[in-house]
């Protein structure tokens, strides 16, 4: 059970984040949605330990991953696909890759495990300047995933991406979910929030829970309440 | 279609407003910039104004205490021709080594102990050591080595008089030179060292009409600074858009056109610097830390006369900018090609040291190079020579590296589209 | 020792990777190949014939004097004019520093001058304006002039005061007391002996490649501005970010670090090896420190971009590059080039430096510590 309680965050004087609380329970997928600026790639950057938050906790069992001292331990278990694809993109998806776990583990993943379930073996040298947008995200995905963590953060990881793109990383998802991992999904695809076991709607920095009984086509109007 | 043929375009345009929201942090940049010129200035062209009167300060530790060898000290500081250049202190070595660290002390001589004796009786085995306070081997530890090699060699020229004279004396069986004779023979040497510049007489010419030493070092400082400032203007250079490049081409909007519409607004930009460098030189020209002769009638008129002059420079050197700036986009490469480019260039054309320092071949090189050349014709229009030829060269640099610059962009941009 | 050994790997494979990213991009080979290619090329040329200052000389006879000054191995170029007039006008147009001008009764006027026991001048110096550079040169000139007048004192006081008269003798005599040895000798604050094939023209490029190195350590910053904006290092969250972004400057000050020992190999102004690794390894560290810091101070690579002339003329301008002047040493602390170029030749100087860099270090730790949070 993953529960984070009352983060709260500032920027000059504008508060961005209040009193924001959400639960997840291992094995699901919860959707976090928002119009533009309205504090989803905050929450997000918070929960991976990108910024620090002014207050609050995110209890993962007896531990509070936002502390300092945990700090090792939540990088061992938190995974955070940003928005944009933080690749070097002068070096091929291998090497990219090795930027985050040792060659026998990409190895690995290369011959029938995560990195295959994405695609990435199909591109595996090519250059990052080279790569489509998909490509990209896939291999953006897999530089996170490839250490296996038990709660993924991802933040519009469809955004500008073919059907093609997107089915693969669903399947990734299925498979993730079916593995015990928890994924917290910043999205506007309407695709996605119906994937989502349940769905908070942050505005002005208030969340509040989405009932799924509404009609997903009136959503437009939840949001910009 | 219209669009095509008007002379101020939407991209024109939106240039200037570009570089005008840019204006206050390159401003600042100038301003930082110039600030360091003025001390730069000071100090540089000041000191360049006073090097006739300036001495090198140098140590003498050791053996210093010997009778003789104050007796001489004392000779070169109050009676010798040196006396104008250089200054000799007497000091224990810790504190030289700690002056020479404060840049209080030029050098210091390490006089060994019975250093006179040794020279009195010929033996010369021993020797002043003389520690330079520089770095590496600079133009100051350069002109110390001819003047103390000049000093040895009046020393050991003296003693082969003096041996010289005994051994006469000897070989015609009149026995050794007495002590009245000694006395006689090195007092004579004495005062014709002494004296040694009376052997010449100095004729002073003046400058005339050609340019003095400060002029030549203004002329560089302000190539220096130009080209410096092209990197302050990175803000404008870097944030062009190539997909927007891209798109004003599919819509007719050739390369020289868009090279003239980015161009024209850093031309505005320099103009701009070149107003408030020159206010700043002027104020140094007005207050006399810099004198130039040919502008010292009214300084502040004569550099506002001399200032239109100064567009050719500033356009050869702003489309040198531009060109280096599309050579590579990518941001800290261009910062870092825009520094070498300026600094290598400003070295060789003689910014730094007078061209003339370097061999033949390198004083063509940096006269043919875009930095020489605005040298070359700053330096006529100060002294009014003319200043056609460089005009007509600078003209034909500027071309070269304008139709560079369009045609590295068609190479970009149609390479992409290929 | 897991743990450890892990880390290492990591930051070993970041560091190659981050160095495969920069050998991919030609503009950064071409800036790195660009300065040992630039210094070979000088340093070829710096051993053309060239001087600090020209002098013209004139003379009507063949002097011994005038033969010493040309063939004399020395900075100053020296050419001859057909006539006077000639050689004043080359002073006039400025092709010339100086003039000199040798009296057509050259040994006539010594002659006179030791018999009355006067100093009498036989060259005439034109110039247009009197320089230190100009003051030296007639230093030179005093030391040909003054064989022939120590001659003349010698020939004087052998005649009058021991009434020899034999005029071979006394030259023959005189020749064969010729004193060879030299009384001085220049060195280094550190004891090395200057030498003979040291270039002044070449004395700068320490200087330059030294600010061409503090120059990638900003431009470094300017990168990691880069990458951070881009979210390269978000995964790894914002713990550890001072070594993070000093071994991120590491990987360029490296780099620039190994091409700047093969410059200055190339260039012949490399001490010894030992000596040239302790000093750059202190230096590279003491940028590093220094540029985290005016990375920390600066919000945008923009900014760095522009305080990159001023630091350019703080240190070509305010340093030990060009000229010496002892009004600079007061920005020692401020300019990052001063001490490494002081310490080379000076041991105190060095350990100078490495005070320096511990403290420009642990005011960059304390900087980070006080740091605020980092904006998306």
């Amino acid at each position: 059970m993953i529960e984070i309680c009352d983060i709260n965050k500032k920027y000059k004087n504008k508060t961005v984040l209040k009193d924001v609380s959400l639960s997840a329970q291992e094995g699901k997928m919860i959707g976090i949605l928002g119009v533009n600026g309205s504090g989803k790639s905050t929450l997000l950057s918070i929960l991976a330990g990108v910024l620090d938050a002014d207050s609050g906790k995110m209890m993962y069992g007896d531990t509070d991953l936002l502390e300092k001292n945990n700090r090792k331990h939540r990088s061992s278990i938190v995974g955070y696909v940003p928005q944009a694809n933080p690749l070097i993109e002068e070096l091929t998806a291998w090497d990219n890759l090795l930027l985050w776990c040792d060659r026998e583990t990409v190895k690995r993943e290369l011959s029938d495990g995560l990195l295959v379930m994405l695609g990435i073996d199909e591109f595996i040298k090519v250059p990052v300047f080279k790569m489509s947008g998909g490509m990209k995200k896939r291999l953006s995905i897999g530089c996170t995933v490839v250490n296996r963590p038990q709660i993924l953060l991802l933040d519009e990881p469809c955004a500008s991406l073919d059907i093609v793109c997107k089915d693969s990383i669903y399947n990734y998802y299925d498979n993730y979910l079916a593995g015990g991992g928890t994924i917290f999904l910043a999205t506007h695809e309407l695709e996605e929030i119906e994937r989502c076991d349940k769905c908070y709607i942050i505005n002005e920095g208030i969340v509040s829970e989405y009932n799924f009984d509404n009609d997903i086509h009136k959503l437009a109007g939840l949001l910009s309440r | 279609m219209n669009e095509k043929k008007d002379i101020i375009s939407g991209y024109m345009v939106t240039n200037v407003r570009r570089m005008v929201k840019l204006c206050p942090a390159i401003i600042i940049g100038l301003s930082i910039l110039c600030f360091s010129v003025l001390i730069g200035a000071k100090v540089f062209l000041g000191n360049s104004i006073e090097e006739s009167r300036k001495k090198l300060v140098i140590g003498a530790v050791g053996d210093v205490k010997n009778d003789f060898f104050e007796s001489g000290l004392t000779a070169l500081c109050n009676l010798d021709a040196t006396r104008f250049i250089i200054e000799i202190v007497s000091l224990d070595i810790e504190e030289a080594e700690s002056l020479i660290r404060e840049g209080k002390l030029t050098s210091y001589m390490v006089i060994p102990e019975g250093f006179v004796n040794s020279v009195m009786y010929g033996d010369n085995d021993k020797v002043i050591t003389y520690v330079c306070g520089e770095g590496d081997k600079g133009l100051t530890s350069i002109i110390m080595e001819e003047i103390v090699e000049t000093f040895s060699n009046y020393i050991t020229y003296s003693q082969s008089a003096i041996y010289a004279s005994s051994k006469l004396k000897k070989d015609n069986g009149m026995g050794s030179l007495s002590d009245k004779e000694l006395l006689d023979i090195n007092t004579r040497y004495i005062n014709l060292v002494l004296g040694r510049e009376k052997t010449c007489e100095l004729e002073l010419i003046g400058v005339g009409n050609e340019l003095s030493t400060v002029g030549y070092y203004f002329c560089g400082l302000l190539v220096v600074v130009f080209m410096l400032f092209g990197i302050s203007c990175n803000l404008y250079y870097n944030r062009r858009s190539k997909q927007i490049q891209r798109l004003l081409y599919s819509k007719g909007h050739g390369f020289l056109r868009q090279i003239i519409d980015e161009y024209v607004p850093v031309l505005l930009i320099n103009l701009v610097a070149a107003l408030i460098i020159w206010f700043v030189l002027s104020v140094l020209v007005n207050e006399g830390s810099i004198n130039i002769f040919q502008l010292e009638m009214n300084p502040i008129r004569s550099f506002w006369l001399f200032l239109p002059k100064m567009i050719p420079v500033i356009i050869l050197i702003s489309i040198m900018q531009l060109l280096i700036y599309e050579i590579t986009q990518n941001m800290v490469s261009s910062i870092l090609l825009q520094f070498i480019v300026s600094i290598s260039m400003a070295y060789v054309s003689g910014c730094f040291y007078p061209k003339q320092f370097f061999p033949e071949v390198l004083q063509f090189v940096g006269d043919m190079m875009p930095a020489g050349v605005c040298i070359n014709y700053m330096s006529s229009c100060i002294t009014g020579n003319s200043m056609f030829g460089s005009l007509i060269y600078m003209i034909v640099l500027s071309a070269i590296m304008f139709f560079g610059t369009i045609l590295l962009r068609q190479i970009k941009i149609r390479g992409d589209i290929a | 020792m897991n743990e450890l050994l892990k880390k290492t790997r990591r930051a070993a494979a970041w560091f190659y990777m981050l160095n495969k990213r920069l050998f991919r991009r030609w503009s950064f080979l071409i800036i790195l190949a660009l300065a040992p290619v630039m210094v070979w090329v000088m340093s070829i040329l710096a051993y053309e014939d060239k001087g600090v200052i020209n002098i013209t000389i004139y003379s009507r006879d063949s002097l011994s004097s005038v033969s010493e000054i040309i063939q004399s191995d020395s900075v100053i170029n020296i050419e001859t004019s057909p006539t006077e007039e000639d050689a004043v006008e080359k002073v006039r147009r400025g092709e010339c520093d100086g003039a000199w001008i040798f009296d057509s009764e050259y040994y006539d006027i010594i002659d006179a001058s030791v018999k009355r026991y006067m100093v009498k001048p036989v060259v005439k110096a034109v110039m247009r304006e009197d320089t230190l550079a100009l003051k030296m040169a007639r230093e030179k000139l005093y030391s040909a002039i003054y064989k022939d007048y120590n001659y003349g004192v010698y020939k004087q006081f052998v005649k009058q005061e021991l009434n020899i008269s034999d005029e071979a003798k006394i030259e023959e005599v005189y020749k064969d007391k010729i004193v060879p040895e030299k009384l001085f000798k220049m060195v280094y604050l550190s004891g090395e002996e200057v030498g003979d094939n040291d270039n002044y023209l070449l004395s700068p490029v320490r200087g330059l490649l030294a600010a061409w190195l503090v120059l990638f350590g900003l431009v470094s910053g300017m990168y990691y501005m880069q990458d951070k904006r881009n979210g390269l290092f978000d995964r790894m969250g914002n713990g550890n970010e001072w070594l993070r972004e000093a071994g991120y400057h590491l990987v360029i000050l490296i780099d620039a670090a190994i091409i700047m020992g093969i410059t200055m190999c190339i260039s012949g102004l490399a001490t010894s090896f030992f000596n040239e690794l302790k000093c750059m390894l202190v230096f590279v560290l003491m940028v590093m420190a220094f540029c985290c810091i005016i990375r920390k101070v600066c919000i945008i690579p923009q900014v760095i971009g522009m305080l990159i002339p001023l630091f350019t003329v703080i240190m070509l301008g305010l340093g030990p590059v060009f000229i010496t002047l002892k009004e600079f040493v007061v920005f020692k602390y401020i300019n990052p080039t001063y001490l490494y170029l002081m310490s080379i030749h000076s041991s105190v100087t060095f350990y100078e430096l490495c005070v320096y860099c511990f403290f420009m270090n642990v005011i960059c730790y304390l900087l980070y510590k006080l740091r605020s949070n980092t904006k998306i």
